[in-house]
């Protein structure tokens, strides 16, 4: 048999990536391994008890930092026959006139921007272009040391998704330490919003966030996200 | 390292648990795999975060960490299987993504060889592409890579026989 030579066989071993997020990985993989349980008896689904109608926007305001999953919509980026779907985009910006910063990973993009906001707002996307049924996201807002005066602030996440098409968390890496517990904020939000004459439900996850103005800050809350199963 | 230290390391390793032992030490490994199979690193880590997946929900009946590292490369092979399946049935009813072709010419520049190599590697028949990546990247032998494709031994000497004499003149050609 001819041997490969050495230099495709170190091209191969090259292929090996050295940049994988392991938390994010194992963060997904976990979150996987749990929705795939199966169903006997009681599931626990401790977020979904937050759920409550409307309320979101005003919240947005309110807070100012802002993540948003878009779609490009789901007649121009096709269904594959198995109900598969192509060409998302992920996008997130943030509008406040104050030191914000968003970051967004995907688990199907193939294009990541990571941005982080400095005032006036921007815009980071990714186009999802692998089919996959339902594509996760992790998506942070957080306002940065020096932003302003509060050394506690919050957390969130404004999911925007077609109308219909309910979206879910499926992991939360709580950011450390916190002073609010959980319970005293409003959770997850659902409302409804029309852009640009075109319907989108709309989801806000709401987390503690708590920092001093010295020091480094610590890694704001992430969610997780995805699209719940049709 | 002293043989107590070795001892205590021994402990710790048995008491660690074996998904996350083989998550820990093996997932970027299983991940260049699954890129060398699809030519695609965000299916690649969707694939391998499946099969990852499946190994945490059955680690109870996982008896030893070799035996839970088969099923984890199975698994991960059989999931590019799939996926390519899927892929190819996609492509069918959609045009192919210019994102893809972007961000792989981006990779390009960075690793032209590792680029060169996968792109050859996909343009071989299933069987032949999953016999030289467990053989070549995998550091597998012959039997270990029957046994995760469920073949014969003789059928693996001539999958990478075809393979490798496929792939070196593709790869030839372009030099």
């Amino acid at each position: 048999m001819e041997p490969l030579s050495d230099r495709w066989v170190a091209a191969l071993q090259a292929c090996r990536p050295t940049d994988c997020d392991l938390d994010q990985a194992r963060s997904v993989i976990l979150a996987r391994a749990r929705q795939e349980e199966p169903t006997a008896g009681r599931r626990s689904r401790p977020k979904r008890r937050w759920i409550v109608a409307g309320g979101v926007i005003a919240l947005g305001a309110s807070l100012a930092g802002t993540a948003q999953l878009v779609t490009a919509g789901e007649d121009s980026s096709g269904v594959t026959p198995d109900g598969t779907r192509l060409g998302q985009i992920i996008s997130a910006h943030t509008s406040s006139a104050q030191k914000w910063g968003v970051r967004v990973t995907g688990q199907h993009e193939h294009c990541i921007e990571s941005w982080q906001g400095n005032g006036g707002g921007g815009v980071c996307s990714a186009d999802w272009t692998t089919p996959h049924p339902h594509p996760t996201m992790s998506v942070s807002a957080w306002q940065e040391r020096g932003g302003g005066p509060p050394s506690r602030s919050v957390g969130l996440a404004t999911v925007i998704a077609p109308a219909g098409r309910a979206v879910e968390v499926v992991s939360y890496l709580e950011a450390q330490p916190t002073t609010i517990p959980i319970e005293d904020l409003p959770g997850v939000h659902h409302g409804a919003a029309t852009i640009q004459g075109v319907d989108f439900d709309v989801w806000g996850f709401v987390a503690p966030y708590h920092f001093e103005d010295e020091g480094e800050p610590p890694q704001p809350p992430t969610f997780t996200v995805r699209f719940a199963p049709r | 390292m002293t043989s107590t230290a070795a001892r205590q390391d021994e402990v710790v390793r048995v008491q660690e648990p074996v998904a996350e032992l083989l998550f820990r030490e093996r997932y970027a490994e299983m991940v260049g795999l699954a890129v060398v199979l699809l030519s695609d690193r965000t299916a690649a880590e969707d694939v391998v975060q499946d099969a990852y997946t499946a190994l945490f929900r059955h680690e109870a009946s996982m008896t030893d960490q070799q035996s839970a590292a088969g099923y984890l490369v199975r698994s991960v092979v059989n999931g590019c299987r799939s996926f390519q399946r899927r892929k190819r049935t996609a492509e069918r009813y959609a045009p192919p993504a210019p994102t893809s072709e972007a961000s792989a010419e981006a990779a390009a520049s960075a690793r032209r060889d590792a680029l060169r190599v996968v792109e050859a590697m996909q343009r071989l028949p299933d069987r032949q592409r999953i016999a030289v990546a467990c053989h070549h990247y995998l550091g597998l032998d012959r039997s270990e890579t029957a046994e995760v494709m469920g073949i014969s031994v003789n059928s693996v000497k001539t999958h990478l026989r075809r393979g490798i004499r496929t792939l070196a003149q593709q790869l030839e050609e372009e030099v």
